[in-house]
């Protein structure tokens, strides 16, 4: 019984009945019970059309009035009703609801309450033909979990070994696998030529759409796994290139799964064998693919050059980073374009220069590299400059202004000199233009 | 089913209504008129015989026992009364009196109920596994009725002691009713509780087969338990089949009350139903025609043209296919005269013919998610055009707000513009209000707004209340232009048809009404559900509405003449949710029991019964080609689930289907395995749990609700058929459409 005879009795004394025989209580219990059921069950329907799954004091109300009862006024509140328990030691617990007091006087002084967002939406694909797009808008796949509960489960009563079916089925045709197959085996194989023919294979053939996520995994795992192996990055990055080039396949889906592949090889602080020379043009390579990525998918996802460019700017402005990963930073940041090198590389040139001419005495090849990646990032910005400038020390003097002496001197040397210091003058200009708006 | 319809109990209700006129006892020769007069005068006084009995006056027994040896009856009524012949009592002619003059020795007896289900519960356990679920079908309306017997004759305490001991028997399939019926205290409740009533005046329909029936009729004879087998007389329909056919699952064998007899919903079903497309009106056609013949034959070439001709093409091929379909003028229903939009809108359809995504269980759609935020739980129903240019949602605090889709500013009309003034474009663009926000509300009901649908040309909104009142909004203006009245309950379903013109109310006050749009009252009232009606659906030729209920059921109603042509039997809980193909022949329905339901329009019949989701289902849409099936649900995913596949079934489609289900699951599923833990742990015995295993085994439904009769079983067995799941970030899914070129669009609030 949900009310206590002694309950009633008390709400009868209150409302003026001081003494009710035991048989009404006992019946008066029974009937309130039931017709509270009653009530809720009626309620419920409306919880239901409103599409909720909890019980509103609004949901009773309007229940009470499709019975032509009158509601009950004071109890309705945006917020769930807390209740609290008050022992009476004699009795069972009392739950009430905890009414605050609220001062009038003092409510009515204080500021109106900001007015409520309005209710907007917003859109998103749930589902690209059948995939779930791995995006933000989308719940995280709950699949490793449940195989890591199916495989607990498994070792627990490992008696009837219970094969799990996974949750979604991705039939793979034999002949796909095979060609799969094949062509990781090509890609692994000493002869470039058979390479080759493999990474053209990818870039060609129509009909390999449900390879593309297998494609872009084994693209992720070698670069893992061959941080050593210059030869095989270069495959690897040949692969993607593939994929992203073949214009049949729809990689959008895949991209946030290539992208820190490449800038992997992009700012890896060793790539190859220690001493060899190799993974420059690697770094090169891997700058270029990522550029052009952000060009390709920049307008429609409008964060991700933004979130390429600080993780590389990060790497370029970190001072304990070895100076290979500057140079994959410089390069990839040149490759993102001119306005990227005006605003992020240009201003912090001169104080780099300042690290990188101590670092000239001790490791030279490192460093020389890396301010043949910062002239080449100057001549980015001088590519679409015009007007040239005569030379003289005097622009000399104003270029180390910005960029440091010693690459003001090998720009000095440069052909192309007269447009770079032109840019650079112009490209500062601009900066101090914007800064002052 | 393909069985001989005995309909036993039928006849027999009749026959014990009656008294025994026109039935003499077992052993008593009843020819010809005075014979049966004599016999009628017998049964009387074997009935002040038996009340004598049973309050102890021997003596005036005595003396009525001689009084009648001293009439000369060939048979003395002691021996009729002491032993009556169980042999005879398989025909079925002979039930009545049995009951009526046999249950006197188990009035008295306030365990009798509980000793006679308890042996019955037992007999079942112990049956064969062939005929176990429909036993266990059929002992669920003895218990209800066993336990409102008790509270009718005042026992309460026995009453409520029953329903504890048994109670969980049952819960599996019937958790609702039996927490409503658990909350009975006294005989007035019974008397007036609405669940209680409906057990009282209509019959519980249970199909089973021949054999079942016959074992179940000897055992309850066997044993003498004549409550038990008056309450199979009086409130049960039993309806067997014949011939080698097996009921696989319990509530395969449960029909349910539908406030028919299942005769009658044999005949309700094997009405001739018209299913083909709506026809084209010939002017619409020609219109069309001369538009895209024009265009094709301009002089420039250029792709205008070319696709003209192309449409040119693919509008030949449909008209073709729907000549060969559709329904004569004559059976489809009037419309008002074209006024061009149609035109426009053939046009469009055969674009979106033209680029529409081929689906298949291979081919899954795309879908894109509307997701609405700070709706703070006030939103109840949201829906998006046909166009994807609008969405409406229908929010608590009474207003109705749509959105534009394409972040266009939507305009109405200045307040005080004059239509008088207006007649041209031009004009009409002038009196448009100036600026626009890219969403609106649209303000008049005095109640939540349960329900909102957009005409096809995306002109007019539709919106239903609490406050009894369907709205008609113009998206022109931006005003209601209508408010319709009639339903005498909250509103919770509207929808329009597909030309438009035409559309469906469901309503608290259980039934359905057709309206048109130039009248403010009901033109058809489809009256028939014994609950709320939940949801309504037009048929895609607009001849057919289709209505979800509380009821458990779902029904089809011929909207020129305003009765129910099919009844749809099957689900566990309330149905919230219906789709028909586009095709017109199939319809999805789903609900509280989280269980879609497939059925065939035609037959009547359950094609499939798909599980899988873990929450109350909302919203279902069928892709344009009726191969896929999508579901949006309060569990936070929108499911796609194969359809044609069962269709290549034998002619048994049912029968097969749960055949394969069952041999599916014999191997060992572990899902099943886990709910029936579940199903002990909440503390059944031994027996029922053994039982819960055999249903869990055969049976995907079964395991919808854990022993508490609250739907939140975690893991739930998923259909074959399901073939994808995507899940939201804890956004309950409203709806979900498909728009004509198969883009799947989905609408959910975000709750925290």
């Amino acid at each position: 019984m949900i009310y206590s005879k002694a309950t009633i009795k008390s709400i009868s004394e209150s409302i003026g009945i001081p003494r009710l025989k035991d048989g009404i209580t006992t019946a008066m219990a029974q009937d309130v019970e039931y017709r509270l059921h009653e009530i809720i069950v009626e309620a419920a329907k409306f919880m239901h059309h409103s599409r909720r799954t909890k019980l509103t004091v609004g949901d009773i109300n309007r229940a009470l009035r499709v019975r032509n009862v009158e509601p009950v006024y004071g109890f309705e509140s945006g917020r769930p009703s807390k209740f609290h328990r008050a022992t009476t030691g004699i009795d069972d617990d009392v739950f009430y609801v905890d009414d605050e007091m609220i001062d009038l006087d003092a409510a009515l002084d204080e500021a109106l309450p900001s007015v409520p967002p309005s209710v907007a939406y917003t859109a998103h694909w749930l589902a690209i033909e059948g995939v779930q797009p791995r995006i933000q808008q989308n719940p995280v796949e709950a699949e490793p979990d449940a195989q890591a509960g199916a495989k607990r489960q498994n070792t627990g009563n490992g008696a009837d070994a219970v094969e799990t079916i996974l949750e979604v089925k991705h039939v793979l045709s034999k002949e796909l696998q095979l060609y799969y197959e094949c062509i990781t085996e090509s890609l692994r194989s000493s002869d470039s030529v058979v390479r080759a023919t493999a990474v053209s294979s990818i870039a060609a053939d129509a009909g390999i759409h449900q390879l593309v996520t297998y494609f872009v995994q084994y693209v992720a795992t070698t670069v893992k796994s061959n941080l050593r192996n210059v030869d095989t990055l270069t495959t690897a990055l040949a692969v993607a290139r593939a994929v992203r080039t073949n214009p049949h396949l729809f990689v959008e889906p895949y991209m946030h799964q290539l992208i820190p592949s490449l800038l992997t090889c992009v700012v890896s602080r060793q790539l190859g064998e220690p001493g060899s020379s190799a993974h420059w043009a690697l770094r090169d390579n891997a700058a270029e693919q990522v550029s052009e990525i952000c060009k390709q998918f920049g307008q429609v996802y409008h964060t991700l050059q933004p979130r390429v460019a600080r993780t590389l700017l990060r790497a370029f402005l970190d001072p304990t980073k070895p100076l290979s990963t500057h140079y994959g930073a410089i390069t990839g940041l040149t490759a993102l374009g001119t306005s990227v090198v005006r605003v992020l590389l240009l201003p912090n040139m001169r104080t780099y220069m300042a690290l990188l001419d101590v670092e000239m005495e001790k490791q030279e090849e490192e460093a020389r590299m890396c301010q043949n990646a910062l002239v080449r990032a100057l001549r980015k910005l001088a590519e679409h400059y015009e007007d040239e400038v005569g030379l003289s020390h005097m622009q000399k003097h104003k270029l180390a202004e910005v960029v440091g002496t010693t690459l003001a001197g090998v720009v000095y040397e440069d052909p192309q000199a007269g447009k770079i210091m032109g840019a650079v003058a112009a490209a500062v200009a601009e900066t101090k233009m914007s800064n002052q708006e | 089913m393909s069985g001989r319809n005995t309909d036993a109990f039928d006849d027999a209700s009749v026959a014990g209504s009656n008294g025994a006129a026109n039935g003499g006892p077992g052993g008593i020769g009843n020819s010809g008129n005075g014979n049966r007069r004599q016999a009628s005068q017998k049964q009387v006084e074997k009935i002040v015989l038996q009340y004598l009995k049973t309050k102890g006056y021997r003596n005036a027994e005595k003396a009525l026992r001689e009084d009648a040896i001293m009439d000369g009856a060939e048979t003395t009524i002691g021996d009729l009364a002491s032993v009556f012949p169980a042999s005879e009592m398989g025909s079925d002619a002979n039930v009545p009196e049995w009951v009526l003059f046999y249950s006197e020795a188990e009035q008295g007896n306030p365990d009798a109920y509980s000793q006679s289900y308890r042996e019955l519960r037992r007999w079942t356990d112990s049956s064969l596994d062939v005929y176990r679920h429909e036993l266990y079908a059929v002992s669920f309306p003895i218990f209800v009725h066993a336990y409102l017997d008790l509270h009718m004759r005042g026992l309460h305490e026995k009453a409520a002691e029953f329903m504890e001991q048994y109670s969980r028997d049952h819960v599996v399939h019937h958790g609702k009713d039996i927490e409503t019926l658990t909350t009975l205290k006294t005989k007035a409740h019974v008397e007036e509780n609405a669940l209680a009533k409906l057990y009282r005046e209509n019959k519980y329909g249970i199909r089973m087969t021949r054999v079942g029936f016959e074992l179940l009729l000897s055992f309850l004879q066997d044993h003498h338990f004549t409550l038990l087998m008056r309450t199979v007389n009086q409130y049960l329909n039993i309806r067997t089949i014949d011939g080698a056919v097996q009921i696989a699952s319990e509530s395969e064998a449960d029909v349910g009350i539908t406030g028919h007899t299942q005769n009658q919903l044999d005949h309700f079903n094997s009405q001739d139903i018209a299913l083909g497309s709506a026809p084209l009106d010939p002017f619409v056609r020609d219109e069309v025609e001369r538009t895209l013949q024009s265009e094709a034959g301009r002089h420039i070439k250029d792709s205008t043209t070319e696709e003209a001709s192309a449409l040119l093409d693919t509008f030949a091929r449909a008209k073709q296919d729907s000549t060969t379909n559709a329904l004569s003028a004559r059976d489809a229903i009037p419309m008002p005269p074209p006024r061009g939009v149609e035109i426009e809108q053939q046009i469009a359809n055969l674009k979106a013919l033209r680029k529409r995504v081929a689906l298949s269980p291979a081919a899954l759609p795309s879908v894109c998610m509307y997701t609405l935020h700070n709706t703070d739980n006030t939103m109840n129903c949201a829906t998006v055009s046909e166009d994807l240019s609008l969405m409406a949602g229908g929010f608590s605090e009474s207003y109705v707000k749509i959105w534009s889709l394409k972040r266009e500013p939507l305009r109405g009309f200045q307040s005080n513009f004059v239509p008088n003034s207006v007649n041209s474009e031009e004009d009409m663009e002038a009196v448009r209000e100036k600026t626009g926000e890219d969403s609106r509300k649209l303000i008049g009901h005095s109640g939540p707004v349960f329900g909102v649908d957009i005409s096809f040309d995306s002109k007019y909104l539709l919106s239903c209340s609490e406050d009894k009142t369907a709205r008609l909004w113009s998206l022109d203006t931006m005003t209601n232009v209508v408010c319709y009245r009639g339903h005498n309950y909250p509103i919770w379903d509207v929808s329009f048809a597909p030309q438009g013109f035409y559309f469906a109310t469901a309503s608290h006050d259980r039934t359905a009404r057709l309206w048109s749009c130039d009248h403010i009252y009901a033109l058809r009232i489809f009256a028939g559900h014994l609950s709320d009606v939940n949801c309504v659906r037009f048929h895609p030729n607009a001849k057919y509405v289709v209505t979800g209920s509380c009821d458990k059921t779902v029904r089809l109603w011929d909207v020129q003449r305003g009765s129910c042509v099919r009844v749809f039997t099957g689900h566990t809980g309330s149905v919230d949710t219906v789709a028909i193909s586009p095709d017109g022949r199939i319809m999805a329905s789903a609900g509280e029991d989280q269980t879609v339901n497939v059925w065939d329009l035609g037959s009547g019949r359950r094609m499939e019964s798909l599980t899988g989701h873990t929450g109350s289902v909302y919203s279902l849409a069928f892709s344009q080609e009726g191969t896929l099936l999508l579901s949006g649900s309060a569990d936070e995913t929108v499911r796609a689930w194969d359809i044609k596949r069962s269709s290549t079934a034998s002619d048994h489609p049912i029968i097969a289907q749960r055949q394969s289900e069952q041999d599916q699951s014999k191997a060992a599923d572990p899902d099943a395995m886990d709910v029936d833990s579940d199903g002990k742990s909440a503390g059944n015995n031994a027996g029922s749990s053994e039982k819960d295993k055999a249903d869990a085994a055969s049976n995907g439904d079964s395991k919808k609700r854990d022993a508490a009769g609250i739907w939140k079983s975690k893991r739930v067995a998923e259909s074959d058929a399901l073939l994808k799941t995507w899940r939201t970030k804890s956004t309950p899914v409203y709806n979900v459409t498909m728009t004509k070129r198969n883009l799947a669009i989905a609408i959910g609030a975000f709750t925290l």
